[in-house]
Parts: C-alpha cells; sequence; structure tokens
C-alpha cells in the first residue's frame, strides 16, 4: 500500500478551540481542565468531567442550519472548519473529492435517548423534536460537517468504541490506496453527556473521570500531497482478544503493525497507550513495559490527561505524537484497547520537529 | 370537532420562535422558506408544535400548504381535535 | 494463523454464502421464494408498544430462535440487532460450506453496517431510566448499547481473533458501505475472506422520528407508484461471505456472483433529501470501479423507499446515468420494509439471488407506475430473466450513497441451480 502522510491536524478539545492550545497542553503535561457539563435528562449540577469548557453548537456554529444539532455533530463540525482553515477544500469538481472519515462509539447517546423518552412522555408517541431528527441517523456528525464544507467524496461513520480512532485513520489511508479519494480527514470524536458519564461509570467505575472532544488529520497520498507532510502512517493493523487475553491480543497486533512497517521494538522513539480502564489498560502499559524501554514509554503526553475519552481516544493519540518535538524520522506508535475485545496498533513515522503545533 | 377558535397569538409565537425571527419579521403572508430561510424541516416543525401545544390533529398531507401564517390559520380553522 | 500479502493482482471477489433474516423469511432459501413468490411481510410491530402511534404497521422478523441460531454469544446478554448480525453471519458461513476452522486459520474482515446499531437496547435504558433513576444503567448498560457490538458480536459468535472488525454506522447505505469494504480487503489481499453486511432491529426511536417526519406509509410500501405514501420501517440482517475467486474455486465452493465494484460520495447538500446529480455521480463511480458499461446492466435494486422524494430522485438520477431506456429497476422494500442498515446488504443478497436463479424479484404493492418513476418496475410479479450484471443502490440521510456492482460469474464449474 502506498502510504498516506498527515498533513495538517486540527482538534476541539478541553483545552480550546484549534490545535494550538492542545498541542501545547500536552507538551506541557497539563491535565485537562474540569468543568460543569451541559444541564440536560440525568445530569448532576455537582457532577464535573473534562468537558470543553462551555461549549454551545450554535455558539460556536453560527445558528443557521444547527438548530437541534447534537453536542457529537458540533465538535466535529467545529474541528473540520477548523482543520480546513475556513477556505472551501481545494478541487471539490475533481472526480474523487474529499473524503471524511469519522470514528464514534455510540453517537450522541443522550440525544437518542431524549428523543426516545419524548415519545414515551408525550400525549402521543410521535411528539418528539422534528429538529433533532437529522440526529437520529449516526452519521449526523461526519454528514453535516461534508455539508458545511461540501467535501463530496466518500463519507463514513465508523463504530469501534475507544478502537474507533485507529480504524477511522486505517480505513482513511485504504480510502486512499485504493484510489477512492483524493484525500481523506479522518478522526473520532466523543461528546461529554449525564448518560454518558452514568454508563461508563457504572462499568468501569464511580470514579472514572470522562473526557471529550474532537480531532482529526487531513491524510493525503504520500506522492501527491500539497500540504506539508508531518508525519507518514506506516501502518495500522487491529483485531480482537479472544477471553480477556488482551496482552496476547495486543502484542501480536504491534508485531503485525511493526513487521508492515518494516521495522521493530527497538526503532520505536515513542510508544502511546490509550490508557483503557480496568484489566484492558493493566494488560496494555504490560505490554507496553514488555515491549518498550522507559525512554520511550515517557517520551509523548499519556491521554489519561484528558480524562476517559473513549471513541476520541485514538485520534487524541495521534495528538501527542504530532505535538512532541523531536529530530524528523523518529519512529512511533499508538496502541488501543477497548475493554468489550478490539485491540490495535498504529505506527507513524514522524517528519517535523513538532514545533509546528 | 371543527371550525376551531384559533389562538393566533400562540401560532405566532410558534412559528416566530422555530424561525428564529423577531416578531415583526413575520407578516401573514410572509413565506417560510422563501422569505425566512426555513427548511422542509422546519415545516415539520411548526406541524408538530401546533399540534403538541394547541392539541390538534393536523394531516400529513396538509404540510405542504403549510407555506405562510395564513395558511397556518386556515389548516387550524378546520383541524380535529386530538383524541384524549 | 496466516496474516495476508497484499496481492500483487488485484483478486477477483466472489460472493459464496449468503445469511439472511427478513420479515419474508429466514435463511436464503425462505428469502429466495419469498423473493420469486412477490410475498409482502407487512404486520402489526410486536418488538415494543405502538399504541397511539397514527400507523402501528411494519416488517418483523418472525420465527427467529436467538437461542437456537447461536451457539456462543447469549441472548440475554446482547440486543436484537447484534443477534440478528451473528446469527446471519453463522448462516452464511455454513452457506458457503465452511466452518469456524477455516476462518481462524486465515485472517480476515468483518464489517457490519447498522442505523440504530442498539438503539433499542437504548430505548429499554430509557425507560427503566424513567422508572428506576440512575439504578437503570449498569455494569453492562455501556457494552450492551455500543454501536461496535454488532460486528464484535459476529467476532464472538464465531470465536475469531486474526480479524479486523467494524461497524459502519452510515445509516441506510451501510450494508453497501460494508460490502464495499469487504471488497477492498479481499481484491488487495489484506484479507482472505470477509463477512460483510448490515442488521437493523425495530425500535420506538426510529419508528417515532420517522412518523414525525411523516415518512410512514398507511397501509403498504409502494415503491415509485402513482399513490406511494412512504415507508415502512423493517428490520433483518444481510450477511454476505467473500473470498477471492481464486480461493473458491480451490475448494469447489459454489459461487452466487462476482461482486465488480463499488463507488461512495456525498451529497453534501441536505440532511434528509437525496441530490439527484450526486447519486448519478455516485452510479457511475461504481459503473467506472466495475469497469462495465451502462448498457451492460440488466437490472437495479432501486433503495426505493416509497417515498415521494426519494423515488422521484432516485429515478431522474438513474435515467441521468442510463438515458432513456434504464434496466429494470425493482424495489424489494415493498416485500420486505426499510431495513436500514441491513436494507442494501439485503438488496445486495435479492441480485446475487437474480442473477443465479436466474428471476428479477418484483416491486410488490403496485397499481400504477408514477409518471415522474419512468422505469420498468416488473410489478407485483417475479419473472424469470437471464440476469447477468445487477446495481445495488443504498442512498442515506446525510447524502452518503453507496452503490455495488455484482455480475455473473461463468464457473468452470458452471453449474448453476436453475
Amino acid at each position: 500500500m502506498s502510504t498516506a502522510v498527515i498533513t495538517d491536524w486540527s482538534a476541539v478539545s478541553p483545552y480550546g478551540t484549534g490545535r494550538g492550545p492542545l498541542a501545547a497542553a500536552l507538551r506541557a503535561r497539563t491535565a485537562a481542565p474540569e468543568s460543569a457539563g451541559p444541564e440536560e435528562w440525568t445530569s448532576d449540577p455537582a457532577a464535573t468531567a473534562r468537558v470543553v469548557p462551555g461549549f454551545e453548537v450554535r455558539d460556536a456554529l453560527g445558528k443557521a442550519g444547527t438548530r437541534g444539532m447534537d453536542r457529537i455533530t458540533g465538535l466535529t463540525a467545529v474541528t473540520v472548519r477548523e482543520l480546513l482553515g475556513g477556505a472551501g477544500p481545494v478541487g471539490e469538481d475533481d472526480e474523487l473529492g474529499t473524503g471524511l472519515v469519522l470514528g464514534v462509539a455510540s453517537g450522541s447517546v443522550q440525544g437518542f435517548m431524549e428523543f426516545t423518552k419524548a415519545s414515551l412522555e408525550g400525549d402521543s408517541p410521535i411528539d418528539v423534536p422534528p429538529s433533532k431528527t437529522p440526529n437520529m441517523a449516526m452519521n449526523r456528525a461526519a454528514s453535516a460537517s461534508a455539508i458545511r464544507h461540501r467535501l463530496k467524496g466518500p463519507n463514513s461513520t465508523v463504530a469501534a468504541g475507544r478502537l474507533a480512532g485507529l480504524v477511522a485513520l486505517d480505513q482513511a489511508r485504504r480510502l486512499l490506496a485504493d484510489g477512492r479519494a483524493e484525500r481523506v480527514l479522518a478522526g473520532s470524536a466523543e461528546e461529554y453527556s449525564a448518560t454518558r458519564a452514568h454508563l461508563t461509570r457504572a462499568a468501569h467505575g464511580a470514579g472514572t473521570v470522562l473526557g471529550e472532544g474532537c480531532v482529526m488529520v487531513l491524510l493525503e497520498s504520500a506522492g501527491t500531497a500539497t500540504g506539508t507532510p508531518l508525519a507518514e502512517v506506516l501502518a495500522v493493523h487491529h483485531r480482537v482478544a479472544p477471553d480477556g487475553d488482551f496482552a496476547g491480543a495486543l502484542t501480536a497486533a504491534v508485531g503485525a503493525a511493526l513487521a508492515e512497517a518494516g521495522t521493530g521494538p527497538a526503532d520505536v522513539w515513542a510508544a502511546v497507550p490509550s490508557e483503557a480502564p480496568g484489566t484492558a489498560g493493566d494488560q496494555e502499559r504490560r505490554v507496553h513495559g514488555e515491549l518498550f524501554p522507559a525512554e520511550a514509554r515517557g517520551r509523548a503526553a499519556s491521554v489519561a490527561l484528558l480524562g476517559e475519552t473513549a471513541a476520541a481516544t485514538g485520534a487524541y493519540q495521534l495528538a501527542a505524537l504530532l505535538s512532541e518535538p523531536g529530530a524528523p524520522g523518529r519512529i512511533a506508535l499508538v496502541t488501543a484497547v477497548d475493554p468489550d475485545g478490539p485491540v490495535g496498533c498504529a505506527v507513524l513515522r514522524l517528519l517535523t520537529d513538532g514545533a509546528a503545533g | 370537532m371543527t371550525a376551531n377558535t384559533v389562538d393566533v397569538t400562540t401560532v405566532r409565537a410558534i412559528i416566530v420562535d422555530i424561525l428564529e425571527l423577531e416578531d415583526d419579521e413575520l407578516t401573514a403572508t410572509s413565506l417560510f422558506i422563501e422569505d425566512h430561510g426555513a427548511d422542509s424541516l422546519g415545516a415539520i416543525e411548526i406541524l408538530s408544535r401546533i399540534e403538541k401545544e394547541l392539541g390538534v390533529v393536523i394531516p400529513q398531507e396538509d404540510l405542504v400548504k403549510l407555506v405562510n401564517l395564513e395558511a397556518v390559520l386556515g389548516v387550524l380553522a378546520t383541524a380535529e381535535r386530538r383524541q384524549p | 494463523m496466516s496474516a495476508a500479502r497484499p496481492a500483487a493482482q488485484p483478486r477477483r471477489v466472489v460472493l459464496t454464502g449468503c445469511g439472511a433474516l427478513s420479515s419474508i423469511g429466514n435463511g436464503v432459501e425462505e428469502f429466495t421464494e419469498g423473493l420469486k413468490a412477490g410475498r409482502v411481510g407487512t404486520g402489526d410491530i410486536g418488538v415494543f408498544d405502538t399504541t397511539g402511534f397514527p400507523s402501528t404497521r411494519g416488517h418483523q422478523v418472525h420465527g427467529f430462535d436467538a437461542a437456537a441460531r447461536l451457539h456462543r454469544i447469549r441472548p440475554e446478554d446482547t440486543g436484537r440487532a447484534t443477534q440478528f448480525a451473528a446469527a446471519a453471519a453463522r448462516m452464511a458461513l455454513d452457506d458457503a460450506g465452511l466452518d469456524e476452522e477455516w476462518l481462524r486459520a486465515r485472517r480476515g474482515t468483518v464489517v457490519i453496517g447498522t442505523t440504530d446499531g442498539e438503539v433499542g437496547e437504548l430505548d429499554l435504558l430509557t425507560e427503566s431510566a424513567l422508572s428506576l433513576g440512575l439504578a437503570a444503567f449498569t455494569g453492562t448498560s455501556l457494552s450492551r448499547t455500543a454501536t461496535g457490538g454488532l460486528a464484535l458480536g459476529v467476532v464472538r459468535e464465531l470465536a475469531l481473533s486474526d480479524v479486523e472488525s467494524s461497524t459502519v454506522a452510515t445509516a441506510c447505505a451501510a450494508g453497501n458501505y460494508a460490502i464495499g469494504a469487504g471488497f477492498d480487503a479481499i481484491r488487495t489481499g489484506r484479507s482472505a475472506w470477509a463477512l460483510v453486511g448490515g442488521a437493523d432491529a425495530l425500535n420506538r426511536k426510529t419508528f417515532a422520528g420517522f412518523a414525525r417526519l411523516g415518512l410512514v406509509a398507511p397501509d403498504e410500501c409502494r415503491p415509485f407508484d402513482t399513490g406511494r405514501l412512504g415507508l415502512l420501517t423493517g428490520e433483518g440482517a444481510g450477511l454476505l461471505l467473500l473470498e477471492s475467486e481464486e480461493s473458491a474455486l480451490a475448494r469447489g465452493a459454489e459461487i452466487y456472483a462476482e461482486v465488480l465494484g463499488y463507488g461512495v460520495n456525498c451529497d453534501a447538500s441536505h440532511p434528509t433529501a437525496p441530490e439527484r446529480d450526486s447519486v448519478a455521480r455516485c452510479i457511475r463511480l461504481a459503473l467506472e470501479n466495475a469497469s462495465v458499461k451502462p448498457e451492460e446492466v440488466d437490472l437495479i435494486s432501486a433503495h426505493g423507499t416509497g417515498t415521494p422524494t426519494n423515488d422521484a430522485t432516485e429515478i431522474a438520477a438513474i435515467r441521468e446515468v442510463y438515458g432513456d431506456r434504464p434496466p429494470r429497476t425493482v424495489g424489494v422494500k415493498a416485500m420486505i420494509g426499510h431495513t436500514m442498515g441491513a436494507a442494501s446488504a439485503l438488496g445486495a443478497i435479492a441480485s446475487a439471488l437474480a442473477i443465479r436463479h436466474g428471476f428479477v424479484p418484483p416491486t410488490a404493492n403496485h397499481r400504477a407506475t408514477d409518471p415522474d418513476c419512468p422505469v420498468d418496475v416488473v410489478p407485483n410479479a417475479s419473472v424469470p430473466a437471464d440476469v447477468r450484471i445487477v446495481q445495488n443502490n443504498g442512498l442515506a440521510f446525510g447524502g452518503n450513497n453507496a452503490v455495488v456492482l455484482l455480475g455473473r460469474h461463468d464457473s468452470p464449474r458452471g453449474e448453476y441451480a436453475r
């Protein structure tokens, strides 16, 4: 497969809008600030999380076409806007166009549950808010971003839990390699919501600190990239751990990814784990300890700074690598683990000194 | 029940809210789509809110008629009450 | 464990196993009979309480005994959509004459398309939260409601590990997206096999949403009909076992059809309404990818939801590509309802069955073809036909379009059931 290169990236994070605030905070190893989440059904007014402070979709995007738009769509659309820098995509009349692949876990769980609640509680079961019906399709965030910027290439939404960022990156590079898009925006997004907090804490413990946000990278084919390559995507490999053996499956996935990249554990300058909750995360850390020396494990920021960001985790890991200063040519990898079983690894070659962030 | 007494103030308020207008922008004949930038979901939202708040049922085929305030009031005048 | 190595030359991709769950039958044999007979699976929905809805009709899967069909995942631990996906995957595997060991010995791809994932589980959670409060959220709720669980359910049911799995949530075109992902994985040699398709289960959230938008037909779904009044929501699953031609021939498998290619694009125009030129562009992308000329296409399995806007726009797009003499164009949703993420996967299976068994499934419930939809819809009764190449359309909310081309595979065995 001809390699894909990342030529730009952006984010909306608890540190603010755009890649600058996120890159600076990750370089400084600053934990994301906690603030109050949105007021909504089942929310606890006292609860805090590592949310994007004061994020309101319509303040961020304006009123046109945003009525009823859910938070995950808002976070994604702002990230895409920041990434495209306000300018329209180049050459959108060309045949293949710009693709977009977004990784998610379950979209807006809060939005889905409140919609059903309206049906259950209304005088009529169809007393649901029409302005929210476009959110009912889980592809809203990706497709609304495409609508706002006329991105007419392949537009996909992949649901893969904590693997979502890696799977989206993999699908995006395949779209390029298979000649299905000129360039692809790839990344993943997660919204904070009261119901997601309840679901996550019930599964992973009452002390779990939740985070949210979106990171998107612009991916182009190495041979035809118009932007300055920041990193080359050398390999992505994912599989499923049988019967709780995350360590065995992850070791195999890292081995396969490094082999595809034509390199080995000793060449890895930085390794960033996904900091999964529970035993999955314990095993992930153990595998990193077995494969990589302490220096490699400490060279990039940990996504634990951002809290449990579920689907957004993989994209935040990429941001951690892209933000880190160092000589061009460094080999770096991220691993991802989902407590439900999927595990994966992506290998990059970092091509800048990281100061561009 | 048909030939309702229509609560014009409430209907105006609903439309102004959904289309995000200043009150004086909405006239009896200003068009939701052409003049106020609404899309097809806006019309459904107006229908839905009126059904809910005024307790009536507007047949789906009347949706296309809801082009301005005057037309909404016309449809409402003959709308059925919701079943209790 | 053998990692598939990228192929020097693109491989030809063939379909050798089908698994189908639908309102007109479970399993590929019942599904085939249903399509041939023009059976209509409409009935009252019993999956959730439909009290108070203006219409209570839809297309439900009946006679699905999850415990009997599933060997490993436990029905009590998983939602209905995941059960459908896993059961249909097992059907496709059996139908292909393969077993789990064969899959485990090779790297594979599992991609399941869906509109709603396990939203049905979120509906139940919402009901519990309204009555129980926060106690409704338990330790398993997160896993049960995760959309990625559909693909993972297939992986768990077949006890696989060296497999890339994901769930594609591109709404009502998701089945074709999944087939496209599997096609590319096999074609390039990245995987030796792919289990791809789509699954969705009836749920209150989507039923209420479509009803609110006024898109639900009062009695039947009538694609391309002058009197069409909307869609009927449905449920089901369509799973396809794809492998390389080389692999299928080596093991003497019966081949339903060859996957010739596909196209995906985005309207980037309107959240719910399709755009003619963009749909036409997607069809052209698919034809080009498949190296097929329009005049070579014998049949189009349309998205054909039966809503006024979709059908007129879709036919206009088809005529933009095919001119004044488009091939026969049928809407199987009249028979099986709009099965959401499963729709284009079941459409692809119907297309493959048309090729293999030499018939065109009908557009059921048909009274009079809309002058705005000027095509031969093959009304109400299937017809025998020599079907060589079929185009299968999937158009989704958000303007996510995906079109798949299937063609007859002239196997050296030359033994086709007719």
